[in-house]
């Protein structure tokens, strides 16, 4: 993983938000894997002059591995036809744009620059899956958002009002199964789909069929159980509604639910919750005709209030393949499009939806949602509104650089609007927007504001002694070149180099090395006494609720997580244990 | 002392019940609870009648030699190859498939599983029409109608009903099998359709016509036929309203549909049926395959995520292609196309059709198998492994695709190694020689 041998980046023009270094040109040094003040004669120089330098991007929500992409995987020949790479004696095969092979997704999301991503919903029962495809994912080190909305155990306690216990069921089941952070999506409405296509939660106060709570105890629940343990990452919701005209009051009022909830955790991260895909969840109107865009109001209050960071969930043109825990939003893209549906509804658990989709440059709707996504990200914080493209439902992650490019350059962006149906300028504010990111606001949005919201900013994403030598090198010079005018999207879509913990594992757009790294789980402590009493509770309950034994759904830490890094939380403090010092740890 | 190892997860069908208690006394496993017959049988008779390990062919004798020269001779067999194919994974787990993959794509070979001669219908009539489904357990929990069409359950997937669908009391279904309406679609009068409340008796090879009618009377349109698949017009039309009466429907299917004249599009148009229940009646459906070796589901899962495609993957241009009916197995080895095979959890020797079989007599055969099976007489390198949820651990995915760990009950004989190790040393070796070649 780490390499013994020294390396020195000499003369990079440095972008490191972290740090408020814009543009600096500066030596980045590195030995074993970490930034340091200085390296000996002998380190190996790689000359940046003329490049830009920045840290390693971090991916803070994507559909990769689990059994939803592989059911898409799966379902969709067709799509990994459509590009294909050979294996070489550093990489293996593999293709595919929307849902590639999971070797494919290490090396692309490295070429981009990146060396950190998130799996953003993997449905608790399905884990030990997603944790295979993650032991056979390169490069990039990786983490699991855990399902948590739907789930029965969370709706039982938080009917019998129990916080505590339900707060013991956090920690428990993001042990157990490997995760990183809790992720609500479309909270109870998954459980009112599981008996009719046609109910979901329409709104915050909307009560679950049987269980009889709501979505906004649900999220308040969790959000405050989130904090107590004072997890690394805020909780990560998916709103409900999403996908339907006139939702961004549902979404504002959804926000509000978590205002006033203290952070409790000292991972660096300032707010409480984080609302991704936000630009699905910005729609104006009552109905499809008066279709608009509510992204100014949706900016206004994360401007507005602290507690929240958001990510875009860009649209981009062309073949995607939707794919979410929503399962009453798929039902109805298919009631839609009538493409090819599939549905898995998880016991006691969450649901998927996967349905392939089409965004066109001819349908208005579309063109809204593609402006939406823009305005989002140019009228937001860049450190509260980070560029995804919930990839692949809005677009796919090999097309980050076209966002880069409308962020970064006005008339890109209007040549772009213009070609739309015309409702992309009629109905959304993007036209009046002549804001442009600068290429350190773009870094902001990309790698900083990321690892800051996921509570890694810590460790990486920045270039501060001691930092995990995480480095992109662009064949950019933001000092000279006016992005502006030509933003430049091949080279922003290929790294001259991107290094992983001191290893050069990008080279001018070719993976010359592909190491395997650790998965991220959170194990954060409760008070012994609770988490037996929910373990018991949970032993009783679960012979109703499942089909699996508690003993065998509970994910074998030796033969799935021997290669992860354990991140600690005790009373809100976080401690990194990487697996290396694990071993020497059991070997004592 | 007789030890009773709990929650042990029966390497059999793809139920992989997970309450099995398995009794071993000293290192030899003298009884099990829970289990039905058939995994009974799997745990009981595990120990014996086991490959000796391993073997070369030698002037046509199969001789017993060290592990090292098999390995060798294995990857020699591999490298030599220009189109070798590796067959089967259902019936070991889902790391070993992982190595199997990287050894396919180091050999530029082709890899397929047993699925080609089974359930590949069902998934390519989930690339044409998606799919709703579920998994067992949603089943046991909420639904009040089971459909099950060309398929055995009480003898293929003996615990099924039982444990998943019929009979368990679910937390919304408190009454079990009285909450519950059982139809079955067959042919024969089989022991699943003595159970049921209806047993529809269509004639056989006629199932695309009946569950097109069924969509017909959904959709509005006449039926213009008095009797379909033997069935008559207006019996047909009460089943329908009658599965209108329910509220959370699952339609289980075998062999019987996908194998059944039309394959793909049986499967097709009971998606299609599925889909439109859920749209016009409002009763939530659903519907599974059932998967016949424990870890079948594992086998496309894995080698879809590391290839991109589920079955029949083609290495041979150095990046993945699929095209069944091609790339597939049985296609490639009635074209005499193979020139060396690798065969791991499977039995080709009894489900392959003789023309395929004489091919592969011809050529060069590793096989990965515990026990004396009928392919062991026209195999060149023979291991006898150990077995996988018996005698080491691994994991693998039910029918619903929900993975388990199969757990470890005994220990292997000597010499006996897990399918992982074993193709983890055919591949170190197989790069060693193509490195040399280069």
């Amino acid at each position: 993983m780490t390499t013994e041998t020294e390396l020195l980046i000499k003369n990079g023009i440095v972008y490191d938000p972290i740090n408020n270094v814009d543009g600096e040109v500066r030596d980045i040094c590195i030995r074993d894997g970490k930034i340091v003040d200085s390296v000996s004669a002998e380190a190996k120089v790689i000359d940046a002059t003329g490049k830009a330098v920045t840290p390693g991007k971090v991916e803070c929500h994507s559909h990769m591995v689990g059994i939803t992409p592989t059911s898409a995987r799966i379902m969709r020949p067709e799509d990994i036809r459509t590009r294909v790479s050979a294996s070489t004696d550093v990489r293996r095969a593999g293709g595919g744009r929307t849902v590639p092979n999971t070797w494919e997704l290490g090396y692309e999301y490295a070429k981009l620059g990146f060396t950190r991503a998130y799996e953003a919903a993997v449905t608790p029962l399905y884990s030990k899956e997603a944790i295979l495809e993650f032991n056979q994912y390169p490069i990039l080190n990786k983490g699991i958002f855990t399902l948590f909305g739907n789930n029965w155990f969370v709706m039982d306690y938080l009917k019998s009002k129990e916080q505590d216990k339900l707060t013991a069921f956090v920690s428990f089941l993001l042990k157990t199964t490997g995760g990183y952070a809790v992720k609500l999506v479309n909270p109870g409405g998954n459980e009112a789909y599981k008996w009719n296509a046609e109910w979901n939660c329409h709104h915050a106060d909307d009560p679950v069929p049987h269980f009889g709570v709501t979505p906004r105890e649900i999220i308040k629940g969790l959000c405050i159980a989130n904090e107590e343990l004072g997890l690394p990452h805020s909780i990560h919701l998916h709103t409900n509604m999403l996908g339907v005209p006139g939702n961004y009051e549902v979404t504002l009022d959804e926000l509000n639910i978590t205002k006033g909830i203290a952070v409790g955790s000292d991972s660096g991260r300032v707010q409480n919750t984080h609302i991704t895909h936000v630009q699905f969840n910005s729609f104006g109107g009552d109905e499809w005709r008066t279709f608009n865009s509510k992204a100014d109001e949706i900016a206004k209050y994360i401007n507005q209030n602290d507690h929240v960071t958001a990510d875009s969930g860009n649209v981009i043109y062309g073949d995607a393949t939707t794919m979410t825990a929503d399962s009453p939003a798929e039902w109805a893209l298919y009631k839609m499009t009538h493409n090819k549906l599939i549905s898995n509804d998880t016991e006691a658990e969450d649901g998927v939806g996967i349905i392939p989709f089409l965004y066109s440059k001819k349908s208005p709707v579309h063109s809204v949602m593609w402006a939406i996504g823009l305005e989002l990200l140019l009228l937001t914080d860049p450190w509260k509104m980070f560029v995804t493209t919930d990839h692949p439902n809005g677009g796919v992650f090999l097309d980050y650089p076209l966002i880069y490019s409308w962020l970064l350059s006005k008339k890109t962006r209007m040549e772009e609007a213009e070609s739309s149906h015309g409702w992309a300028l009629k109905r959304t504010g993007l036209g009046g927007i002549d804001k442009e990111y600068s290429f350190y606001e773009l870094v902001i949005a990309t790698v900083a504001g990321p690892a800051r919201s996921l509570g890694v900013a810590k460790r990486e994403g920045h270039f501060s002694n001691g930092a995990a030598a995480n480095v992109a090198i662009w064949d950019i010079n933001p000092l000279e070149d006016d992005l502006s005018r030509d933003p430049q999207v091949d080279k922003l879509a290929t790294t001259a180099y991107t290094i992983k913990n001191g290893e050069i594992v990008v080279k001018d757009g070719t993976v010359v090395s592909a190491p395997m790294t650790p998965l991220d789980v959170a194990h954060a402590h409760v008070d012994y006494e609770i988490q037996r009493t929910v373990e018991e509770e949970l032993k009783t309950k679960f012979k109703r609720y499942y089909t699996v034994q508690f003993e065998n759904y509970i994910v074998d830490p030796d033969l799935y997580l021997a290669k992860s890094d354990r991140i600690d939380v005790v009373s809100g403090k976080v401690h990194f244990i990487p697996y290396a010092t694990q071993t020497e740890e059991a070997v004592k | 002392m007789i030890e009773e190892k709990e929650n042990i997860v029966c390497p059999f069908c793809g139920c992989l019940c997970d309450d099995g208690v398995v009794k071993v006394e000293d290192n030899k496993i003298v009884g099990t609870r829970n289990l039905c017959r058939i995994g009974h049988k799997k745990f009981e008779s595990a120990q014996h009648g086991r490959a000796e390990s391993p073997r070369i062919r030698k002037n046509g004798e199969l001789v017993p030699v060290t592990l090292e020269e098999a390995f060798d001779k294995a990857a020699e067999i591999l490298v030599n190859a220009e189109r070798p194919l590796f067959y089967g994974w259902s019936a070991t787990c889902a790391e070993a498939t992982q190595v199997g993959c990287e050894l396919t794509e180091a050999c530029r070979g082709i890899i397929d599983c047993t699925a080609t001669i089974c359930h590949a219908p069902s998934i390519e009539a989930i690339q044409d029409q998606g799919a709703p489904l579920s998994t067992l357990g949603e089943v046991m929990n909420r639904a009040d109608l089971i459909l099950y069409w060309g398929c055995n359950p009480m003898h293929a997937h003996p615990r099924h009903m039982s444990r998943y669908s019929v009979y368990p009391r679910g937390f919304f279904r408190k009454r079990g099998r009285k909450s519950r309406t059982i139809m079955v679609f067959d042919p024969r009068r089989t022991d699943t359709a003595k159970l049921a409340d209806l047993h529809v008796q269509i004639s056989p090879a006629s199932d695309h016509m009946l569950v097109h009618t069924f969509r017909e009377i959904l959709n509005s349109y006449d039926v213009t036929h008095e009797t379909v698949a033997g069935i008559p017009a207006d019996a047909i039309r009460e089943t329908m309203e009658a599965m209108a009466q329910h509220q959370w429907c699952i339609l289980f299917f075998g062999m019987g549909l996908t194998q059944q004249m039309g394959k793909d599009r049986n499967i097709d148009v009971a998606i299609q049926l599925m889909h439109e229940l859920n749209k016009y009646i409002g009763i939530r459906t659903t519907l599974m395959p059932m998967r016949g070796h424990f870890n079948v589901a594992g086998a496309n899962i894995t080698i879809c995520s590391e290839t991109g495609y589920p079955f029949a993957v083609d290495f041979s241009r150095g990046y993945p292609r699929y095209l069944p009916g091609e790339t597939s197995a049985m296609d490639v080895l009635y074209r005499g196309e193979v020139d060396a095979m690798l065969n791991i959890g499977a039995n080709p020797g009894t489900s392959f059709s003789n023309r395929a079989l004489s091919h592969m007599a011809k050529i060069p055969l590793i096989n990965i198998e515990p026990h004396n099976q009928q392919l062991l007489q026209i195999s060149d390198v023979v291991f006898s492994p150990a077995m996988v949820g018996i005698e080491c651990e691994g994991t693998a995915y039910r029918m619903d695709n929900v993975p388990i760990k199969l757990r470890k009950v005994v220990e292997p004989p000597e010499n006996r190694l897990p399918d992982v190790v074993i193709l983890t040393e055919i591949l170190k070796r197989v790069k060693e020689l193509k490195g040399k070649g280069a």
